[in-house]
């Protein structure tokens, strides 16, 4: 039987096969239903079917209209310039319908409240018509929220939001996290913070245990034991 | 509804994948049996480059990683977690308890926490101690031949420390500390708490040919495609496939009920495929159940047996009953001292490489058990929500806060690394009154399946050690200089114990003890009231400990099948 075949099924979205006979190799007496449509995965490793099927409901759907869209794209690029490099509209896009609870009444709403300040005090122009100088006006006065505030204004609960919103795209973009820093996610070999790092932080590696961490020079060694279950081979 | 039949006899049945059935089918397969296993989930190989999640970037989910669909973020390798669409269940009024499931090979062993704890001589015997709770039926001496070949077998790091209740073991070296936990260690010493390094099921040097060496992505909870962390379906169900018996495996199939025959004996399992969702069923000598402990409870309470009314098993009325998870309370800060850091591959392995194993003496202390210490924290991988604490953060430093552009951006990126957290996990007293059993109302799944209510409520017993927790988790961050994200929770939040469940160290439902009249199993996880039917999983477990689950399902799941394949030597079955 033909297992790949078993597990682009289930990627697929279909049911998959309810039974997978004998050893992992092939058997003849149990073949897979060939019922199976096969589909491409999405790209992010498996999904269940419940999941894929999810979200192609979703992204057959469309939330934000064009102006509101616009509107994102042009607050998104002040929270974090070019952020929109990074996805920043499709994400919002996507969080709307995949979590509306937390997303889409408030991107929505905060638009709409952005339009109308803009509207009042820039002779009826929504926020994509202002000037650079005028768009900056309007976010300074919600980008710095008050900590011993009590109460919150609408404009800055949403510009709050917008800037969570910003920071979470760019920085699980590849620009983020080469901004960032992050340099893992590959495969390495763990041997401790860099000496210069302990140092600067004042601390050391305990006697007691110094000897006994891994050495990565010998770890493809098969381990040997004593009866206590001592290593006779670190 | 027409049953299918399927003629054939299997020497035995084993309904779930995971710890338990993953173990149990391993040895049961390489004793040369011939076995079937019914899996709720659909396959699952950690090592198919197809499946895999591991390694994959942030963005390349729409969502960013978020936790829409999966509990732990959408690289998770969980299919399932609180609430499964079409499995429901419910809760007494009163009741927040949250049941997490995993439907897969493997089970939940895919994206656990690998943290791998055996239970020491004392929790085998805690009633003997302090006269709460009960004894098992078995000592920690009976159990620790089989804790040295789960060591062996599968592999774990650690440190032999010689502590009285937290016993050695056979560990691989484990890997030196992150920064922020020497920082965490070193503060906690200052005050009188000792932290070790930890015990992890991740293989740090070779420990035999079936597994690969971890190359410290941090990322177990994805399922480790080159088999260096411990997931039973890449460690233990597809080498049984592998191995001298037969194994046939159903997956995408609902286990109702135990068949039994007019003596209480089991004849088969009766299964409703997901795929055509009709009723079949299979017929096996023996039938082991380790469905995980609170799905467990439930299949013996929708058996019947003639006799047997209240369920397969049930006479003592406990089944179901004294079910319990650890506690647990997180608290977490931001620590100055940690701000502006250099940036290296910090990723390490997927969990915490120190910890902090119960170090007082309940005797002297107003709460009669004991808790561990885990930390987190670390130069991490983003996923959606990253940064989200930023106000905070330029609070706790005196910063303007909020802000946007490039200025914003350097304030983050001084403050990555600084976040630290520790996470109390500490054993509960299990309770007559805590337990699970089948709806009234008659609700079913989608599936057909009659579903589980809860009723859990904490006692003072958990508020005791709770609070006790707070002050030392709070006292060592204090000590090294952090601020803390949220104030110490009162009474009114049950001193932010999380709601029963959340630890997903559920335990109890099916007690092991010599009383019939007041446990469901022997020693060996056979019910009292049938010849062939036996548990595998945690239902089994007569009282928590202060450490996690696994290494003991994994243990006793080990001498148990070694049990059943002398007993059907024996021609005892
Ligand atoms: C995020 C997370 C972190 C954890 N961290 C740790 C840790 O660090 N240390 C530790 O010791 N433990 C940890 N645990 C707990 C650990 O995963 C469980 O103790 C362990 O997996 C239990 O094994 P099991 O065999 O009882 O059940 P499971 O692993 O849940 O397996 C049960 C299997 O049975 C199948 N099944 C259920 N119902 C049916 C049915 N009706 N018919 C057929 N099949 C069925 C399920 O699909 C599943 O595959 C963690 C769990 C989670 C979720
Ligand atoms: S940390 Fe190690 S064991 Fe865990 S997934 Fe990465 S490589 Fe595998």
């Amino acid at each position: 039987m033909d297992r790949r075949k078993t597990l682009k099924t289930i990627l697929g979205g279909a049911v998959g096969t309810a039974f997978i006979g004998g050893s992992v190799g092939c058997n003849p007496d149990n073949p897979a239903p060939v019922s199976a449509t096969e589909a491409e995965t999405e790209g992010y490793g498996l999904r269940t079917a419940y999941e894929a099927e999810r979200e192609e409901q979703l992204r057959s759907e469309r939330f934000f209209s064009d102006h509101e869209t616009e509107t994102l794209v042009v607050l998104g690029n002040i929270i974090i310039p070019d952020v929109e490099e990074s996805g920043f509209s499709e994400l919002c896009e996507f969080m709307a319908k995949d979590q509306p609870a937390a997303h889409a009444t408030r991107l929505r709403g905060g638009l709409a409240w952005l339009n109308a300040e803009s509207s009042r005090r820039f002779e009826g122009k929504p926020f994509t018509e202002l000037d650079d100088d005028q768009r900056i006006e309007l976010v300074d006065e919600i980008a710095y929220p008050d900590p011993e505030a009590k109460t919150q204004s609408a404009g800055v609960r949403f510009f709050n939001f917008a800037r969570y919103m910003a920071m979470t795209c760019y920085y699980t973009s590849r620009q983020g996290i080469n901004d960032l820093g992050y340099v893992g996610n590959q495969a390495n070999v763990w041997d401790g913070p860099p000496q210069e790092v302990l140092d600067k932080h004042g601390l050391a590696y305990d006697p007691k245990w110094l000897p006994l961490y891994v050495d990565q020079s010998k770890r493809a060694e098969q381990v040997q034991w004593d009866e206590q279950g001592n290593i006779i081979n670190t | 509804m027409q049953i299918k039949e399927n003629a054939k006899e299997y020497d035995a049945i084993i309904v779930g994948s995971g710890a338990g059935g993953g173990m149990t089918a391993r040895r049961l397969a390489e004793n040369g049996l011939n076995i079937a296993i019914i899996e709720a989930g659909p396959f699952f190989d950690p090592t198919d480059k197809e499946m895999a999640t591991q390694l994959r970037w942030p963005w390349e989910s729409p969502r960013r990683g978020a936790s829409t669909t999966r509990p732990f973020g959408d690289f998770n390798a969980a299919f399932g977690g609180w609430d499964i669409p079409g499995e429901p269940y419910t809760t007494f009024p009163g009741t927040d308890f949250q049941w997490f499931r995993s439907r897969m090979l493997g089970g939940r062993t895919n994206h656990w926490g690998r943290i791998s704890l055996r239970f020491g001589p004392d929790d085998f015997k805690h009633y003997d101690k302090d006269g709460i709770g009960a004894n098992w039926p078995i000592t920690y001496d009976e159990v620790k031949p089989w804790y040295d070949k789960v060591d062996k077998l599968i592999g774990i790091f650690g440190t032999n420390e010689g502590l009285p209740n937290d016993p050695d073991g056979f560990f691989l070296p484990p890997p030196k500390p992150r920064l922020h936990e020497m920082l965490v260690a070193k503060h906690a010493k200052n005050v009188g708490v000792p932290f070790v390094p930890s015990r992890l099921s991740i293989v740090t040097k070779k420990v035999n040919d079936e597994r690969g060496l971890c190359f410290y992505c941090g990322q177990c909870s994805r399922s480790c495609m080159v088999k260096a962390d411990f997931s039973s379906s890449s460690a233990l169900v597809i080498p049984a496939m592998n191995s001298a018996g037969h194994v046939d495996l159903y997956t995408d199939s609902m286990a109702r009920e135990v068949i039994t025959d007019s003596t209480g004996r089991a004849t088969g399992v009766s299964y409703v495929s997901k795929e055509d969702r009709r009723e079949y069923t299979i017929k096996g000598k023996v039938v082991v159940l380790a469905a995980g402990a609170c799905e467990t409870a439930r299949l013996l309470l929708n058996s019947r047996a003639p006799g047997q009314e209240q369920g397969l098993g049930n006479g003592s009325g406990v089944v179901g009953r004294y079910l319990h998870d650890s506690t647990g309370l997180n608290v977490s800060g931001f620590v100055p001292s940690l701000m502006d850091r250099q940036r290296y591959n910090e990723d390490g392995v997927g969990g915490l490489h120190v910890y902090a194993p119960w170090w007082l003496d309940n005797r002297k202390l107003d709460f009669p058990r004991g808790y561990h210490i885990e930390v987190w924290g670390g130069l991490g991988m983003p996923s959606y929500g990253f940064g989200g604490s930023l106000l905070e953060m330029q609070r706790a430093v005196g910063e303007r806060v909020g802000g946007y552009g490039r200025k914003m951006l350097d304030d983050m990126n001084r403050y990555y690394g600084a976040h630290v957290g520790m996470a109390m996990r500490g054993e509960s007293v299990a309770m007559y009154e805590n337990h699970c059993e089948i709806d009234p109302s008659g609700q079913v799944d989608e599936w057909g399946i009659p579903i589980l209510r809860f009723n859990y409520k904490w006692t003072d017993y958990e508020y005791k050690q709770a609070q006790h927790a707070q002050q030392t988790l709070r006292g060592i961050m204090d000590d090294m200089g952090a601020e803390l994200i949220s104030p110490e929770p009162g009474k009114e939040q049950e001193y932010g114990l999380l709601a029963p469940g959340q630890i997903i160290h559920e335990v109890g439902t099916a007690r092991m003890g010599d009383d019939p009249k007041t446990s469901v199993t022997d020693k060996w996880g056979k019910l009292h009231e049938s010849p062939n039917v036996f548990i595998s999983d945690a239902a089994v477990f007569s009282s928590q400990a202060d450490k996690n689950p696994t290494w003991t399902i994994l243990a006793l799941a080990w001498r148990q099948g070694e049990h059943i394949v002398e007993e059907l030597k024996k021609m005892n079955i």
